[in-house]
């Protein structure tokens, strides 16, 4: 996979001021900050790295020394390749005890034996979402194991780390697909399906919507954010099977009226609410057009 | 018992749209925080503020566990909306963009204070009159 690449540009500039040239830095461009004491980074992919946003941020470091002489003009450059940047995080990882019938442990901690009886999913997660440790991930599998029937097709969309459609499977789903827009989790996604020995029954597609196979679906889950889950909350429902479940996760419990406002126009129903701390995973039924 | 703090994280990244590419993967990963945990929670908290750059302040605790603060958009981003314009000027003496009011300027003074370490609300102020000069806007009395 190729990897993406960034230019940090280093500008040698007081926090007090930072915050005043932030803002023109993003309208020439710059798409993320970094603020310490005495210096700000600032990061732009390095294909949008040309000629016109070189010219723009040195005329802009001029104009702004002029109102403000303590800022230096000068700006250190660096490439950054992307990396995996939740290594050290991904250290610590244990297994976690997701309910009570589902085991999450990462590929170097082996399978312990009171864990003989449950479903033990490996999971690597590198810098995917779906580690088990987040509420929304818990409850999208809490509402999965209570309603998931044997034999579905399941469709995980925005899949991350792809444990929710290895999940499926193991809970008795015939076949899952996944789908996530994200490079980096596509190729997470599989690495997990090899971990699992799944590559028969979990298949990962790279996409959005468009991406999504043209079946209609026993189950359709998805761990993502309001937003999303709005914007396509439509065509979720056009894959799905009547009669059958859509588990939306990833929502905060303040939001949830938002999102059951937009069903009132569509043929869904809502049949459960879950909730932990202060994140909410909504279960719906298709209705049969009325 | 309260969690030992073992450093803070300041950024400032477009509202709803976070991911590990840098800043975010690099700073957090670093400190060993869950990329993807932040990511999470700071896109949900901030989407309706979509299209908006965002300061965050991150607290890092020894457990590598965190906690954070959103704060208002930076300066220039306030004064380019206060002047309904999208860009500054790129020859801010000769060619004016746009105009704000004192009162416009007073209010993101006011609301920028903590993070310009301004000792009164008049050195705020002129700190934001002069990031205006400086991108065209012309502020009116």
């Amino acid at each position: 996979m190729k990897r993406r690449t960034w230019i940090q540009a280093r500008l040698f500039i007081p926090a007090s001021h930072q915050d005043l040239l932030i803002g023109q830095l993003a309208s020439i461009g710059f798409e993320g900050f970094l603020q310490e004491e005495q210096v700000l980074d600032c990061f732009v992919p390095k294909h949008l790295w040309n000629g016109e946003i070189k010219k723009q941020l040195n005329d802009l470091l001029l104009r702004f020394r002029r109102e403000f002489p303590i800022v230096r003009t000068k700006v250190h450059l660096r490439v950054m390749k992307e990396q995996n940047w939740n290594a050290a995080w991904e250290k610590s990882v244990g297994v976690v005890e997701v309910t009570d019938r589902i085991i999450i442990k990462p590929s170097w901690t082996k399978q312990r034996k009171k864990d003989r009886k449950k479903i033990v999913l490996t999971i690597d997660p590198k810098m995917s979402f779906g580690t088990g440790h987040h509420e929304s991930t818990r409850l999208a599998l809490l509402a999965l194991q209570d309603h998931l029937h044997p034999g579905s097709r399941v469709l995980d969309f925005g899949c991350g780390t792809g444990i929710l459609a290895l999940a499926a499977v193991k809970l008795g789903a015939s076949a899952a697909v996944g789908v996530d827009n994200d490079s980096w989790a596509v190729q997470n996604a599989r690495e997990n399906v090899r971990l699992n020995h799944a590559t028969k029954q979990v298949k990962i597609v790279e996409g959005g919507v468009s991406a999504i196979p043209p079946r209609s679906f026993d189950l359709i889950i998805a761990n993502i954010d309001l937003p999303t889950i709005s914007a396509h909350l439509t065509r979720l429902l056009t894959s799905l099977r009547f009669d059958r479940k859509l588990i939306l996760s990833g929502l905060l419990t303040a939001d949830l009226s938002t999102l059951m406002d937009q069903l009132t126009h569509k043929n869904a129903l809502p049949v459960e609410v879950l909730t932990e701390n202060e994140w909410s995973a909504l279960v719906l039924t298709k209705l049969r057009a009325r | 018992m309260a969690k030992k703090i073992t450093g803070y994280i300041k950024l400032q990244i477009p509202a709803g749209q976070a991911n590990p590419a840098p800043p975010v993967g690099p700073a957090l990963g670093q400190k060993g925080v869950n990329i993807m945990e932040f990511c999470k929670q700071f896109n949900a908290r901030t989407k309706d503020q979509q299209g908006l750059i965002i300061p965050v302040i991150i607290t890092v605790y020894s457990d590598k566990s965190f906690s954070f603060i959103t704060k208002t958009p930076p300066a220039a981003t306030l004064l380019l909306r206060a002047a309904k314009i999208q860009k500054g000027s790129g020859e801010p003496n000769r060619n004016k963009v746009g105009k704000v009011t004192k009162a416009q300027v007073q209010e993101i003074a006011e609301l920028k204070m903590p993070d310009l370490n301004a000792s009164s609300i008049e050195a705020a102020m002129s700190m934001v009159a002069g990031t205006a000069r400086s991108m065209g806007i012309t502020v009116e009395e």
